[in-house]
């Protein structure tokens, strides 16, 4: 007998969208909460499923600060059918969330060593879950390096918050742009152009990575060169998504699935699987 | 262990009692072919039949199956779950099959339990049935030969006619004692014929790979840049007919389809297959596997080296049906035994 039952894995709770702001013609920012009033309860590098009835779900990161208990926010870039719908939605607008789901940035193994923290555009989003707690306990870190680069200064996200961590003593913002233009007078050139002007005691440092698929070989070379152990690199994966819990099969690398045990792989274990990076 | 026997006419009869209370499916003739299906009249069975076109796991994993319905109209999106319990008594798995099963089991059933699966799986009533081997079954040669558990009842044909009855589960006593202790011809059976048919059985086989298979996660782990892979890539079409077919193929897409009103609408998943284009495509247009040949490695290690390193066992159960369906003749033993071949000329 078919059974309609309250719940399971897929599922979504109902959100509500409380504001958005947009800082590059393809990117809006996303302050959302959950109806039933749970906190999101998420931990830096996890992402959710956003499902819109009648277009689909889609993986998303949360870009917000771990432990907030009022509200979540995720970056979007409006690139297809439910990013779009996505794109579309007005204050107040509620949707679907199922998570969060996926592995963390291990903070706590992180705390008394040095940062190097890069991202390439839309890989911001995921590792500001990351910088925004080191940010607000800053003194368990030690020196902290964020390299960002985008395609154009157009694509530049979080300008606000980036101007604000470069203020903070011990701490360097480095940003690069693929092509520049008038109003652009920093670093043109990939984001592994920023390595040179990074010093950090590399037995004593961790490096976390999100990025566009051809950015990892080329940053994990130059973080090998400062002497960055394997180990102590960490790295947010992109993958096709259908489920988020390990069934659909579509973010299967080798043995493992993106959506459970990554996103977030340390590259010791990525770099043993052949189509990883 | 108990064993019970039952003959012909007395296994017809229990049937016909079971499918006055039970929805049964059991292989039946289509074309040249067989395939799984409901059945009205137990003549109609061939529960013997080896390669069905279809696993019996559709029962348990349907093509397409909705998830979730939903409303559109009020404020707050509002979605519930849907879920088959319908009991139903498939009649004629093999040995493979059952393990095909026990394959998917791991996943679907494993961490974040998936309730839809769960409520078809618990509910699909598994009588096993023994089987002749075709050129393209390889049971031997993956450890399928006999099914030790994942079976309600069990049912092996004896030389003298009818089947011994092996009892599997307390589900399979009840239905025993309920239907099949007292239809004609049925009686306590002592001595083991059974592994006489299980002897022939076992000397039907033809297809065997080269290897014991606790050895091909590492064949496969060492073969990721072999040129077997290019030489059956250049021919695979892509088609995604293999994982289609395979019992332990679980990959899913999920769709959503509204009313013509927009008023409700509901969420399915279909089956997808990564040996198609763009299944590990993202958006932006990356695909993370985007030849023949990458397609065809994941495939195959799936089978003999990821979820075998995972789970414990392999993910291919010997049933052939990738190899029947195959029209370039790509199949596991072939393919299997070239990487094994390559690699002992590499030692010599
Ligand atoms: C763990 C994780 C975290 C993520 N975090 C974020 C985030 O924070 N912010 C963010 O913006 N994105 C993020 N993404 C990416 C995001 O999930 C995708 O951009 C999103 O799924 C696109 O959905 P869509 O329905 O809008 O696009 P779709 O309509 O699905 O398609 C988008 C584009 O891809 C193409 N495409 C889609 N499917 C195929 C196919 N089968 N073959 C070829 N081309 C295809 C389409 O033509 C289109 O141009 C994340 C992804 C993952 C896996
Ligand atoms: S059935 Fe054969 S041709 Fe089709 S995808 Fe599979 S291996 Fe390739
Ligand atoms: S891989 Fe082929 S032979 Fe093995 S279980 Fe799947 S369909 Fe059967
Ligand atoms: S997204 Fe479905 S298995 Fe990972």
């Amino acid at each position: 007998m078919a059974l309609a039952a309250d719940s399971s894995i897929y599922v979504p709770e109902p959100v509500t969208l409380l504001e958005t702001e947009q800082p590059t013609e393809l990117e809006k920012v996303f302050r959302v909460k959950f109806d039933s009033g749970r906190p999101l309860g998420h931990g830096p590098g996890q992402f959710v499923q956003v499902s819109l009835f009648g277009i689909g779900e889609a993986p998303i990161s949360i870009c917000s600060c771990p432990g907030n208990d009022e509200y979540f926010e995720m970056t979007v870039r409006n690139v297809g059918m439910l990013t779009n719908k996505m794109h579309q939605m007005a204050d107040g607008a509620k949707f679907g969330v199922r998570g969060p789901f996926g592995t963390t940035f291990p903070m706590d193994e992180m705390k008394g060593k040095d940062l190097v923290m890069v991202a390439g555009g839309i890989g911001l989003p995921p590792l500001r879950s990351l910088i925004l707690p080191v940010m607000e306990n800053r003194d368990e870190f030690g020196k902290v390096f964020i390299l960002f680069g985008t395609r154009t200064p157009q694509e530049i996200l979080f300008a606000d918050d980036l101007k604000a961590w470069n203020e903070i003593p011990n701490t360097t913002v480095l940003q690069t742009v693929d092509q520049g233009d008038d109003t652009w007078d920093g670093n043109v050139g990939v984001v592994t152009t920023l390595f040179p002007q990074v010093s950090v005691d590399p037995d004593n440092t961790y490096a976390a990575i999100v990025g566009p698929p051809i950015m990892y070989k080329f940053v994990v070379m130059e973080l090998a060169k400062l002497g960055v152990a394997d180990e102590r690199i960490f790295m947010s994966l992109e993958r096709r998504m259908k489920c988020g819990v390990g069934k659909c099969g579509h973010c299967q690398i080798n043995q493992v699935c993106v959506c459970m045990d990554g996103p977030v792989f340390r590259y010791s274990e990525a770099r043993d699987m052949t189509e990883a990076i | 262990m108990e064993l019970y026997k039952i003959d012909e006419k007395g296994l017809a009869e229990a049937m016909a009692r079971v499918m006055e209370d039970y929805r049964v499916v059991a292989p039946v003739e289509k074309g040249p072919k067989h395939v799984f299906d409901d059945i009205e009249d137990w003549s109609d069975a061939r529960p013997m039949a080896v390669g069905t076109v279809l696993p019996p796991k559709k029962y348990a994993f349907p093509q397409r199956e909705t998830l979730l319905r939903f409303t559109l109209t009020g404020e707050t999106p509002e979605a519930e779950a849907v879920m088959d319990d319908t009991p139903v008594v498939m009649a004629g798995v093999h040995p493979c099959d059952i393990a095909g099963l026990r394959c998917i089991d791991h996943t679907l059933a494993g961490r974040h339990f998936d309730e839809h699966y769960g409520a078809r799986r618990m509910n699909a009533i598994v009588f096993g049935f023994d089987c002749m081997p075709d050129e393209h079954c390889f049971c031997t040669s993956v450890g399928t030969l006999k099914a030790e558990s994942g079976y309600d009842l069990f049912f092996t044909p004896i030389q003298t006619g009818g089947f011994v009855i092996r009892i599997g589960t307390p589900r399979g006593r009840q239905l025993f004692e309920k239907y099949f202790q007292h239809a004609e011809g049925a009686g306590v059976y002592e001595e083991s014929l059974e592994a006489d048919f299980r002897q022939r059985k076992a000397e039907a086989v033809t297809a065997h790979i080269d290897a014991p298979v606790d050895d091909l996660p590492e064949v496969y782990q060492e073969s990721m840049d072999s040129e077997v892979w290019d030489k059956w890539g250049a021919v695979c079409f892509s088609c995604g007919s293999c994982s289609l077919v395979c019992p332990t193929c679980y990959c899913f897409d999920v769709q959503d389809r509204v009313s013509l009103d927009g008023s409700e609408g509901r969420r399915d998943r279909i089956w997808d297959a990564c040996t198609l284009p763009d299944f590990a495509t993202v958006a932006g247009g990356h695909d993370f596997r985007p030849t023949a040949p990458k397609r065809l490695i994941h495939r195959h290690n799936r089978k003999f080296n990821y979820q075998q390193e995972r789970y414990g066992e392999p993910h291919c159960t010997g049933c052939g049906r990738c190899g029947r369906s195959c029209l370039v003749h790509i199949n596991m033993v072939t393919v299997a035994n070239e990487l094994i071949a390559e690699q002992k000329g590499e030692e010599a």
